[in-house]
């Protein structure tokens, strides 16, 4: 029994391919075009991957903020029930899972696969994914280099502004005023950190903290967040396609 | 004759009023650059330059705004919210609300007739209902942002809702309309609607106007922005000669007020 999970996101599209528990596959694709063709071709790459065809799909679910958009057949589902069974599936300690994504940070509780509370913020830039795309353009890296950087860090720099605009304007600043790239770029990863932990505090912070979305790979981040938390966080493998991982598998039990 | 002067360092811009007694002599208006008491220095000067005066014929210095105590030369520097409202006050002492809405902030100020603050509300904390958001969607559209007021007042179709109040989102909502081929009119439209439900609703938390309702700061020069307010408060807005230079103007009345004093 072969299926499909999509995530559809803000900026990338990520589908996943099961076989009954086990990972075949998994593609994230820039949104770039139509979403549908995006889609199509995602599923068709993945299966491709996976060595099987993207007709032979015994059942596609599909979640993620732009599922509404997707018109392929496949029943839709909330963000947080797949990831509280992607996460489940990849992670089972964790019990605060964050989902960093481009433009949208969502926080859940969870546990045994499922959602207990959520919290997210999609209206305000900061703590998400534009944040840290914002900062790296101005200091001319990209969101890799940032990571890597930031681990260079040796003086502690906070970030004031929550604002992505006005942090744009304070890290001008500092890069005026001397202060090192590597600082800056510690700093950045910092001003995220203190606006998801208030997020987590509102779903019930409780251990393991699991880090997941687009940003999960940057150690910048995780460094970040485990300095404002006081202890260590659990990124599962292949952070980026919890959330469709999470579908297929929903999938499959409702085979 | 008392020789005074006003600098305001704001985020955006630095302004510099000379004052001769009860006479603006000259003003200047210059972008603020990364180096705080330089361009202080250099608004200033400009201003001088014009009037025909030296730095040392100023007998009174008064620094305001973002960057006030970045200005070495000032002799003393006092909030935005107090220069705010002794400068409108001076200009229409009928004004009782200031909003002022700059480049990376926007505030109210309620003030009574001899222009003392009573109430005061402030918005530094996000972009959106401040120039920032404006200018960030000017820049996109690829127009500058002193025609963005007159452009949207003249829709082809009507204003096409923003949806995101957040300056970067708000960004990415006019990209898509963008590559939508929807006509820039109409999006700037949505763009000042968006900003004037953020005005409208900074204005709610001194409990909305008192008439008579004035607005200054750069925001104040677009016509986009004005129109839609004086549309939900039934008003007729007052507007500075320069809405950019109250606070300077204010700075250095009470600059002589304070010399008076000594």
């Amino acid at each position: 029994m072969i299926v499909a999970g999509m995530d559809v996101g803000l900026m990338n599209l990520k589908v996943a391919i099961l076989e009954e528990n086990r990972l075949l596959s998994s593609v994230v694709l820039p949104e770039e075009g139509p979403v549908n063709v995006v889609a199509e071709r995602a599923i068709e790459l993945a299966a491709a991957k996976a060595g099987a065809s993207g007709k032979n799909m015994n059942s596609l679910m599909i979640t993620g903020s732009g599922r509404e958009y997707v018109r392929l057949e496949g029943k839709k589902i909330p963000e947080s029930l797949a990831l509280a069974v992607g996460v489940s599936m990849m992670a089972p300690g964790v019990h605060t899972l964050v989902d960093l994504g481009a433009e949208k940070t969502l926080v859940l509780k969870c546990s045994n696969g499922l959602a207990m509370s959520t919290a997210s913020n999609d209206k305000c830039a900061a703590g998400t994914g534009r944040f840290v795309e914002i900062a790296a353009e101005v200091l001319s890296v990209s969101l890799k280099e940032l990571g890597t950087l930031a681990l260079r860090s040796t003086g502690r720099v906070e970030i004031i502004n929550t604002c992505a605009v006005f942090a744009e304007s304070e890290i001008i600043s500092l890069l005026h005023s001397g202060v090192p790239a590597e600082d800056i770029s510690m700093g950045v990863f910092r001003g995220v950190a203190s606006r998801i932990y208030p997020l987590m505090v509102r779903v019930g912070l409780q251990r393991e903290v699991g880090l997941v979305g687009g940003l999960a790979g940057s150690k910048g981040m995780v460094r970040a967040l485990e300095e404002r938390l006081g202890y260590q966080v659990v990124v599962p493998e292949n952070p980026e396609v919890i959330g469709a991982m999470g579908a297929a598998a929903l999938a499959f039990k409702e085979l | 004759m008392t020789l005074v002067a006003g600098v305001d360092i704001g985020s955006s811009t630095a302004k510099a009023v000379v004052l001769r007694q009860d006479e603006i002599l000259a003003y200047s208006l210059i972008p603020t650059g990364p180096d705080g008491p330089a361009t202080a220095h250099q608004a200033l000067e400009l201003a001088l330059t014009e009037a025909g005066l030296r730095q040392k014929d100023m007998e009174y210095i008064v620094s305001t705004g973002y960057g006030r105590v970045n200005v070495p030369f000032a002799h003393l520097n006092l909030t935005e919210i107090s220069c705010h409202a002794k400068g409108m006050n001076w200009l229409h002492p009928e004004v009782r609300t200031i909003l002022d809405v700059g480049g990376q902030d926007s505030k109210v100020i309620r003030c009574n007739e001899i222009g003392k603050v009573t109430n005061f509300v402030m918005n530094d904390k996000c972009a959106a209902g401040t120039g920032r958001y404006l200018e960030r969607i000017a820049k996109t559209l690829g127009v500058t942002p002193e025609r963005i007021g007159a452009i949207s007042l003249e829709p082809v179709h009507g204003p096409l809702p923003i949806s995101s109040f957040c300056a970067v989102f708000a960004q990415t909502d006019v990209l898509t309309l963008v590559r939508q081929n929807k006509p820039p009119a109409d999006i700037l439209a949505g763009a000042c609607e968006a900003i004037a439900e953020r005005l409208t609703s900074l204005l709610g938390k001194v409990g909305g106007i008192e008439e008579r309702f004035a607005m200054t700061g750069g925001v104040a020069k677009n016509m986009g922005i004005v129109r839609r307010l004086e549309r939900v408060y039934s008003t007729s807005i007052v507007l500075a000669f320069e809405p950019q230079v109250v606070g300077a103007l204010g700075a250095a009345l009470l600059g002589k007020e304070r010399l008076s004093k000594q």
